[in-house]
């Protein structure tokens, strides 16, 4: 197991946003997080990655308690992630971008590039990364994420606003990540994607975890079809 | 009149007249921070050109007086130009920087070049040295109230102040404007979807901030009835203490504050000399800021990821 | 060569002070350039000077060991002052160094040693011009080579976004406290030449005011290389010089081109040699950091 959370709680003034959740994440799997708009799923990788501290409950990094570790100290120890509303460093290059997502590798920029060939990007490589195309910016912090050579990344939503061709090749490269010994962790409302790239899912709603299993599992289960209100939600 | 607020350092218990100075110095610190406060608030910046407004006020009301203007009516002169210049220095300095979302670093400094300006303008015109008001044009009146001694001129501008205070407290809680101050304050994003006229609301904060600025400015000119170019500065810094014990951000956070500092200063002269008399402020200043920087009723930021 | 000499002669202490105020500006960029407002380094530099004059004045040190005493002691009262606010938001730097100026202040003024409000006289005038511009260049060299090494490019990222630096590994809080640290060592150092540069020093001379001055030279200048402070330091120390009968419109002058830098060119001056890039960067909405 490589990252064990369990019982996290996290409050804002009298709204639990995150409640009593468990999650334990085997190494080397794609690990799907769903839910509701609102379910908490953000907040509670939040937690995670420590950009806002538990209120109770306790997560486990390989073995270690890191409950309130910041994150800067998280990437540290092989945690990467990326953000919801994409966070680039929008007035410096592309290059630049990955070359400080590998700063705790030492930012090479010949790393950082075999990266951005990787992830077909390299052409851009000295636009500055506010220039780029919605998809080519959710790209980059993919690629930034990279950089790092993280055990575990954590992605918000990093199929959105991609076209079916874009997300389908998203959805090879999170399978691939897995034999490259990169556990991975995904918060996403494309339902083909979470179907297509996922090992396991678990789902969230009003806080806490009501369903984990296969997508097939989840696919059948009525309390996950409640949560939603019985639509389907397709990207 | 007398050159200042009366500090006489005693080494018994507090006084009745030191609880009264006490309470006129806080009045005074509280309408000025109260302006700083209510544009952090709603704005998140800090409006480094608030002092210099203090100052122009109590030019103003100088000016005004000069020209044969009754104290009174020159308190509300400096209240009204002190207004819209607030709202003109949003216009020049804060306002092309909110269109393109620039950090709150820039319009820190922005304001730092208004102040220069203004502060400029006042030496120009006065020189850099202590002013006073026109002979006779202060009340001089004294009275007692139960063996204390009290005068008209600080009991006024206690009233006053307390008034405005009150006011302010109004507006904030019970009028549609501000409601929308407060709706901007919290989630600048959902007020302007609610349809609030975002940019009016601005104003109206720029006017009522430095209009209490340039107040309090006056009451403190009449106060030590010593007006000059540089009396903002000590002042910010006793403001930033209020805000910062009082909780950055918080209106009655301003006033709690402004009284706490007036307080403290009062009974810290009983074992410090009176040239010291600032350092209180300012070690309650990096005190707090080690042991609680939230201060007493702040909110801890929460950055939303 | 006699005319050049005659005009160093001439202008020796302009010259000397836009040296000086050059490297003043380069302290305050370093903060700036992690995206922060510090108003101290006045206060910095008027700790170092008084520190490094009282040493060889009362008690003998070598010059060259007494600069290093005065910058280290900035220094060192940088950490603490730092540690404190930098794990809270931006504006609380700008408050903290600005009540920590008046602070220095109030101390100079009351301890006796330091002459007080007289100021301090009879310093030896030990610094030459050679020892202001080498100290600049290697400084400046020094700060150049930081900014375009791993830990420059960290403190950019900071300044772009310091919840994404931070999620990159990059430890913000240190770093910004590192640049803040360095500034004050740079400001001492400064501080300490000013010291024998003119035999008598005063506490007005490091006050709120001459904060406010090199903050001016470095936004004004432009942020995005040390040539930046450099620029408006030379600017701003020359101008006047030249310009007497303005001298009294100095501040105003400051004042209104702050203003006019930060709403239309906010990098700064320098950046008129980049206007290429500065409207790229305009098109995406960075161009007040990068």
């Amino acid at each position: 197991m490589l990252l064990e959370a369990s019982g996290l709680t996290k409050r804002f003034g009298g709204v639990v946003a995150v409640n009593a959740v468990d999650l334990a994440i085997m190494e080397g799997e794609v690990f799907g997080l769903i839910g509701p708009n609102g379910a908490g799923k953000t907040t509670l990788i939040n937690v995670i990655s420590g950009q806002f501290r538990a209120d109770g409950g306790t997560v486990h990094f390989a073995g270690a308690d890191v409950t309130r570790l910041r994150p800067d100290q998280l990437a540290r120890r092989g945690i990467a992630r990326t953000f919801q509303a994409i966070r680039l460093f929008k007035g410096l290059t592309v290059l630049e971008n990955v070359r400080l997502g590998g700063f705790v590798r030492g930012g090479s920029p010949v790393r950082a590039k075999a990266l951005l060939e990787r992830m077909g990007l390299a052409a851009r490589a000295n636009a500055l990364a506010g220039e780029l195309a919605y998809g080519d910016q959710r790209r980059l912090e993919l690629a930034r994420a990279l950089a790092a050579e993280p055990k575990l990344l954590i992605l918000d939503e990093p199929a959105a606003g991609m076209n079916p061709t874009e997300s389908a090749a998203l959805r090879v490269l999170l399978r691939s990540l897995g034999a490259e010994g990169i556990t991975t962790v995904l918060i996403e409302h494309d339902v083909r994607l979470v179907m297509g790239a996922c090992d396991r899912v678990a789902v969230l709603s009003f806080g806490r975890k009501i369903a984990q299993g296969t997508p097939a599992q989840i696919q059948g289960d009525p309390a996950v079809r409640d949560a939603y209100l019985g639509s389907d939600d397709d990207a | 009149m007398r050159p200042g607020p009366a500090m006489p350092a005693r080494a018994c218990p507090i006084q009745m007249d030191q609880i009264y100075n006490a309470i006129f110095i806080g009045s005074i610190y509280a309408l000025f921070a109260l302006g700083f406060t209510l544009v952090f608030s709603v704005l998140d910046i800090l409006n480094l050109a608030h002092p210099a407004l203090f100052t122009l006020g109590a030019f103003v009301a100088l000016f005004a007086m000069q020209q044969g203007v009754p104290a009174a009516l020159a308190v509300l002169v400096a209240f009204l130009v002190c207004g819209v210049a607030g709202v003109i220095l949003d216009r020049i300095a804060f306002a092309p920087l909110r269109r393109r979302n620039a950090p709150p670093l820039s319009a820190m400094i922005s304001s730092i070049g208004v102040s220069l300006i203004i502060i400029r303008l006042i030496q120009l015109k006065y020189g850099p040295d202590l002013q006073a008001y026109p002979a006779g044009t202060l009340p001089a009146a004294v009275f007692s109230v139960g063996g204390l001694e009290l005068d008209t001129l600080r009991s006024a501008i206690i009233a006053l102040a307390i008034g405005l205070m009150l006011g302010l407290t109004y507006l904030v809680r019970r009028t549609r404007l501000g409601r929308e101050l407060r709706a901007l304050a919290e989630n600048p994003r959902a007020a302007r979807i609610l349809g609030i006229d975002v940019e009016r609301a601005i104003a109206a904060t720029f006017f009522l901030s430095a209009g209490l600025g340039g107040v309090a400015g006056v009451l403190y000119g009449f106060a030590t009835n010593s007006p000059f170019s540089q009396m903002g500065l000590g002042f910010e810094l006793k403001a930033f203490a209020v805000m910062v014990v009082g909780g950055m951000g918080s209106i009655p956070g301003a006033v709690l504050g402004a009284y706490i500092l007036s307080f403290g200063e009062i009974a810290s002269l009983t074992f410090l000399p009176s040239e010291l008399r600032d350092a209180f402020a300012y070690g309650l200043l990096f005190v707090v800021l080690v042991v609680r920087p939230r201060g007493i009723l702040g909110q801890r930021a929460v950055d939303r990821v | 060569m006699d005319d050049l000499a005659a005009f160093l002669a001439a202008y020796q202490t302009t010259i000397g002070f836009i040296g000086l105020n050059a490297m003043l500006a380069l302290s305050v960029w370093l903060t700036l350039y992690t995206g922060q407002l510090t108003l101290g380094n006045a206060a910095f530099a008027g700790i170092a000077a008084y520190c490094s004059a009282l040493l060889t004045m009362k008690a003998g040190f070598p010059f060259p060991l007494a600069l290093a005493c005065g910058a280290a002691l900035a220094a060192a009262v940088a950490v603490p002052l730092g540690a404190t606010v930098f794990r809270l938001r931006g504006v609380y730097l700008a408050i903290a160094t600005l009540a920590f100026g008046e602070i220095v202040r109030v101390a100079i003024l009351a301890i006796p040693i330091t002459g007080r409000g007289q100021g301090l006289v009879g310093i030896p005038t030990k610094t030459e011009l050679w020892h202001i511009f080498a100290s600049l260049l290697i400084i400046a060299a020094a700060l150049e080579g930081l900014r375009r090494s791993t830990v420059g490019r960290a403190w950019a990222a900071i300044r772009e976004d310091e919840i994404a630096a931070a999620s990159q590994g990059i430890p913000v809080r240190r770093y910004q406290l590192a640049a803040f640290v360095l500034g004050a060592l740079v400001a001492g150092w400064a501080g300490g030449l000013a010291a024998h540069f003119d035999f008598a020093i005063q506490p007005d001379e490091f006050g709120f005011a001459r904060a406010v001055q090199i903050l001016v030279f470095a936004v004004v200048g432009g942020i995005p290389n040390v040539l930046g402070p450099i620029a408006g330091a030379l600017l701003f120390t020359a101008l006047p010089a030249i310009l007497q009968p303005l001298q009294e419109y100095r501040d105003i002058f400051q004042g209104v081109i702050l203003v006019l830098v930060i709403v239309f060119l906010p990098r700064g001056l320098v950046t008129v040699l980049e206007l290429h890039r500065t409207a790229r960067l305009r098109t995406i909405g960075a161009e007040d950091v990068a």
